[in-house]
């Protein structure tokens, strides 16, 4: 301390007051505390700065997700779209990586001193090729599946000797993968978009039997444990569980030392060994039991495989089991992770089963907590969970705490992929739109997360469109529709009768500020949709086909707002294509259009009209006769068409009224 | 006309849509009623007529006589029946009489609003704003089919609840009224098979490794800002690290001394002349390649041995050029001094 301040005071520029200060604040300092404690060396990954940087960036839901905004113009507003353009981007990428690879002679220059590894070609092997040991283990290290299974073959047939640490490594990349190349690593968006086929094949066999990993297991001599334990693991990981089950079997009672995954493995495919439920348990309990004796301490992968096969074993008591495990396992210390709830939420939200809260009590469990990707089921939690909130307990608070939870920390990595995202929502929103205040939905959430967190499916479009309907809140039509046309929703038959009905049955109220204008706009809005669909059917190979219903509301809307031009468009299609279009319009539709004709004066389009209702055989057209005949002051022409369609006896008729009517007139005067 | 139809079917089952067709007719004008009626009437004759000859195709023998054996009364089949009979005979009056006294209370046409609320309320298509008997009329078919067991106040109740409408129906009813009850996620029996747990590090290396990679890559999402995306670039291996240092994955320069680029010339000793033109371009050699930033030591040092071997290989025609050189080259040095 005393050379600290003899340096201070030798710095002669300082001026004097900060020198004081300085001083003083070494004297009281001394007062204080003798020991200044240096903090130790906090070591720091390359990317720890990154991480802290980038938290700094925060959400903003106006935007278009980062990967879009590379072209404004080209931002995404549809789910298809979203997924062609971030596909589209890497396809880009990875067709750049194939001519690199294809051309490697024509790329000599050096880029980059040293060679960044990522972006350099590949080595690639064919028959001919002269290989070495080292190449396989690069391949093995890169895990090039394929390339690793030529290298071998070749490495074979060159009767080169082949260390057996190299093959187990060999033989543990094959079962990993089944023999089949992965996807790459940086593929980052096709793993995003890819819908995970493993989940459609959960139950069915993948395992290739007889394949290179099978053969590759008999010719290791002497077998370890590894070995035993790497294809038993494989087996169970593609379903081959008979063969697993032998092996398994076989290595117990040889006295074979396996280790805690392959039991986790085979505790997995319990269902696939024993047909009933009783048997299946008891053979859980042996499994465990075997453990125990065999001194393999359990881990959290037992815990899941448990958990799983009690989910699917269907018995009554699944229930108890599943508390039994989970008490079981926290006894000894092992905090499960979200596949151990998810497997939970299995076993006790049966789609058949009586509703179970079971969801509540995990939720107060784990909630405020951050997890982190432990078990490859984890991202399994979050939309399963969604999911009973609405289909099974249909309960919007409990789907609100699932998704703060969905947010809390990094927690949102572990939402999976983008099918799951997109099912999660999915369940969100329908939830949100049926339980919520439409208005509450509209700004707390549609506004939020649309377009470019989540984008309504049609399903979900209708469910806020039948909300629409029953709480009248048609301000929202013009901007649903826009979106209908963003998201590409506008070929649904189900959603344009929906929103078609909505318009007609819905008058805007003139003295509330936001309806004033709506009647315009409904208007345009009925002949978008006439005209959208038109321009689609004329590109299109399976075009839209119009209902003359659908056509009749169209032609209602736009009467409503006295656009005489556009409704005799409508009133020609219905006239001239009436074999494309199915069924009939309302009769209602044509006494409106005939009514707009009366009050623009237009007879012949009136009694195009009319041409109309007795082609089809409306029983009324009688009387829409009358009314033009009463509406307007016909010229010889127009009165013999008239009569052409609706007969002689409507003019008779007519008169009748009228000389019935002066002379009613004449009496009274 | 109930007892007609009511003889028709005789399963608790139809007793209900009896109800039902019950309510929707009260209101009915007597047309429609004499229709259905008349309707009924044939049906039934040939209804009687079908039994009489099952009678009669049925063995009369004394002993296919089924003995009448009393037993006890199902009663809680017959409670069941009681009370969704009384459930299903209250629920749809009470819905008709609100939609009426709303649609009086609306006023304007009292027949139409009430329509119009009823057929939103059914969740129906009746797009006709036709009179209420229209729509009642089209009911009234579809209240006859046996096929969908669910009553009408039911159907009303799951449009007003819409979120579970559909599953709820073909599902089996669920005891609704169940409470809320706690589940204790770690408050079961355990099975005492087990005493601790110990972290073992798995021996199949590659496999762990290849675990480790397919969970790292499952939560590795499309970046989502610029920072992210230089973290999965660094991870790859892309760009270059942080902290910045410009010798980064130049390993071998890390272990050589910067006096080794830059002191060359002890390099020449030993085989280069101590003076003359070979002499004077190699010290040029050494000075640019001193300063060079782009070679290795070795590699400079590769370069001068490589001068080496050239000289020496042409050391027959430099001595005789050298030779002559050293005549000639008194010459321009005349010069230049003279300049």
């Amino acid at each position: 301390m005393q050379h600290l301040r003899r340096s201070v005071s030798s710095i002669s520029y300082l001026n004097r007051s900060s020198l004081s200060r300085c001083t003083r604040f070494f004297a009281t300092s001394t007062e204080l505390e003798e020991k200044v404690e240096i903090p130790n060396y906090i070591q720091r990954s390359p990317t720890t700065i990154l991480r802290a940087l980038s938290q700094t960036v925060g959400f903003d839901p106006t935007a278009a997700h980062y990967k879009y905004h590379d072209d404004p113009y080209l931002i995404p507003l549809s789910n298809v779209g979203k997924r062609s353009f971030a596909l589209a981007m890497e396809s880009g990428r990875k067709s750049a990586k194939f001519i690199r690879q294809q051309h490697s002679n024509l790329f000599q220059h050096r880029e980059a001193d040293p060679p960044i590894e990522a972006f350099l070609p590949t080595k690639m092997y064919t028959i001919d090729s002269q290989v070495e040991i080292s190449d396989l283990t690069t391949s093995i290290e890169h895990s090039h599946v394929s390339d690793a299974i030529l290298v071998y073959a070749l490495l074979k047939k060159n009767n080169v000797e082949l260390t057996n640490d190299v093959k187990q490594s060999l033989l543990e990349l094959l079962c990993f993968y089944n023999c089949e190349e992965p996807l790459e690593e940086d593929m980052i968006e096709e793993r995003w978009f890819r819908q995970n086929q493993r989940l459609k094949e959960r139950n069915r066999k993948t395992w290739k039997d007889n394949d290179t990993a099978e053969q590759l297991y008999y010719e290791i001599e002497p077998k370890t444990p590894q070995t035993y334990a790497c294809i038993i693991r494989g087996m169970c990981k593609y379903y081959q569980v008979e063969k697993a089950y032998a092996i398994f079997q076989d290595c117990l009672a040889n006295n074979i030392k396996l280790d805690v995954d392959c039991f986790n493995s085979i505790l997995n495919v319990v269902r696939f060994i024993k047909e009933s439920a009783d048997l299946r348990w008891s053979v859980m309990l042996d499994l465990l039991k075997t453990m125990k004796e065999k001194g393999v301490s359990p881990n959290l992968g037992t815990l899941n495989a448990c958990l799983n096969s009690i989910s699917e074993m269907g018995s009554k008591n699944a229930k108890d089991y599943a508390i039994q495990i989970m008490t079981e396992f926290k006894n000894i210390g092992i905090e499960p992770s979200l596949a151990s709830y998810y497997h939970i939420l299995h076993t006790f939200c049966k789609d058949r089963g009586p509703v179970s809260h079971v969801l509540v009590d995990i939720l107060n469990e784990i909630e405020g907590k951050e997890f982190e990707m432990r078990d490859i089921k984890d991202t399994m939690f979050f939309v399963t969970a969604m999911d009973v909130c609405r289909n099974h307990l249909y309960d919007l608070n409990l789907a609100k705490r699932v998704d703060a939870f969905l947010h809390f920390g990094e927690n949102y990595n572990l939402i999976g992929d983008s099918y799951k995202e997109s099912i999660y929502y999915r369940n969100y929103f329908t939830l949100l739109v049926q339980a919520e205040p439409f208005d509450k939905f509209m700004a707390d959430y549609y506004h939020i997360l649309v377009p470019h967190v989540y984008i309504p499916e049609p399903s979900v479009m209708e469910e806020i469109l039948k909300a629409v309907e029953v709480t009248g809140a048609i301000d929202n039509i013009p901007l649903l529709w826009s979106h209908m046309i963003c998201f590409e929703q506008i070929s649904r038959d189900n959603l344009l009768a929906l929103i078609v009905r909505i318009m007609l049955q819905n008058k805007p109220d003139l003295t509330i500020k936001t309806q004033e204008n709506l009647k315009e706009t409904f208007s345009h809005i009925a002949w978008d949709i006439w005209s959208k669909i038109e321009e689609k059917n004329e590109l299109r190979s399976k075009p839209v086909v119009w209902t003359g219903k659908l056509l009749g509301d169209i032609l209602r809307i736009i009467c409503t707002s006295e656009d005489i031009d556009r409704a005799s468009v409508i009133m020609e299609k219905l006239l001239n294509d009436q074999q494309k279009i199915l069924g009939e319009s309302d009769y209602i539709a044509m006494e409106d259009y005939v009514q707009l004709c009366i009050t623009k004066k237009q007879p012949s389009k009136a009694i195009q009209c009319l041409q109309y209702c007795t082609e089809i055989g409306f029983n009324e057209s009688k009387n829409l006769a009358k009314t033009i005949c009463k509406g307007f002051t016909l010229d010889e022409n127009h009165t013999r068409r008239v009569v052409r369609y609706a007969g002689e006896s409507v003019i008779q008729e007519i008169e009748k009224e009228m000389q019935e009517e002066s002379a009613a007139k004449n009496v009274t005067q | 006309m109930l007892k007609i139809i009511q003889n028709l079917r005789l399963t608790p089952l139809t007793r209900r849509s009896v109800v039902n067709i019950r309510w929707y007719s009260d209101g009915e004008s007597s047309d429609d009623e004499k229709k259905k009626s008349k309707f009924a009437k044939k049906k039934s004759n040939n209804a009687l007529k079908r039994l009489n000859e099952l009678l009669e195709s049925m063995p009369t023998s004394k002993t296919s006589e089924k003995v009448q054996v009393i037993t006890a009364k199902n009663k809680r089949q017959e409670a069941k029946d009681e009370k969704m009979n009384q459930k299903v005979s209250e629920d749809p009056t009470d819905l008709k009489s609100i939609t009426q006294t709303i649609a009086r209370k609306i006023g304007g046409n009292v027949q139409q609003t009430e329509s119009e609320l009823l057929s939103a309320l059914l969740g129906t298509s009746f797009e006709q704003k036709g009179s209420l008997s229209e729509i009642i009329g089209g009911l009234k078919i579809e209240s006859e089919k046996p096929k969908r067991q669910i009553s009408k106040a039911q159907n009303v109740r799951n449009i007003i609840g819409q979120g579970r409408q559909q599953r709820d129906a073909q599902r089996a009813p669920r005891e609704k009224s169940q409470k809320q009850t706690i589940v204790n996620l770690f408050g079961g029996k355990p099975l005492n098979i087990f005493t601790d747990s110990a972290v073992v590090p798995d021996h199949l290396e590659t496999w762990s490794k290849l675990e480790q990679r397919e969970m790292k890559l499952t939560v590795t999402h499309p970046p989502r800002n610029y920072f992210e995306k230089m973290i999965l670039w660094t991870e790859e291996g892309k760009v270059w690290k942080f902290p910045i240092d410009n010798e980064q994955g130049l390993e071998v320069e890390k272990n050589t001394d910067f006096t080794e680029h830059v002191l060359l010339e002890m390099h020449l000793e030993g085989w280069c002349p101590t003076r003359g033109p070979v002499r004077h371009f190699m010290e040029l050699v050494c000075v640019g390649l001193s300063k060079n930033c782009f070679l290795s030591a070795q590699e400079k040092r590769d370069h001068i041995m490589w001068y080496k071997e050239y000289f020496e290989s042409k050391s027959e025609v430099l001595g005789d050029l050298l030779k002559l050189g050293l005549n000639e080259s008194d010459q321009p040095k005349q010069i230049e001094s003279n300049v």
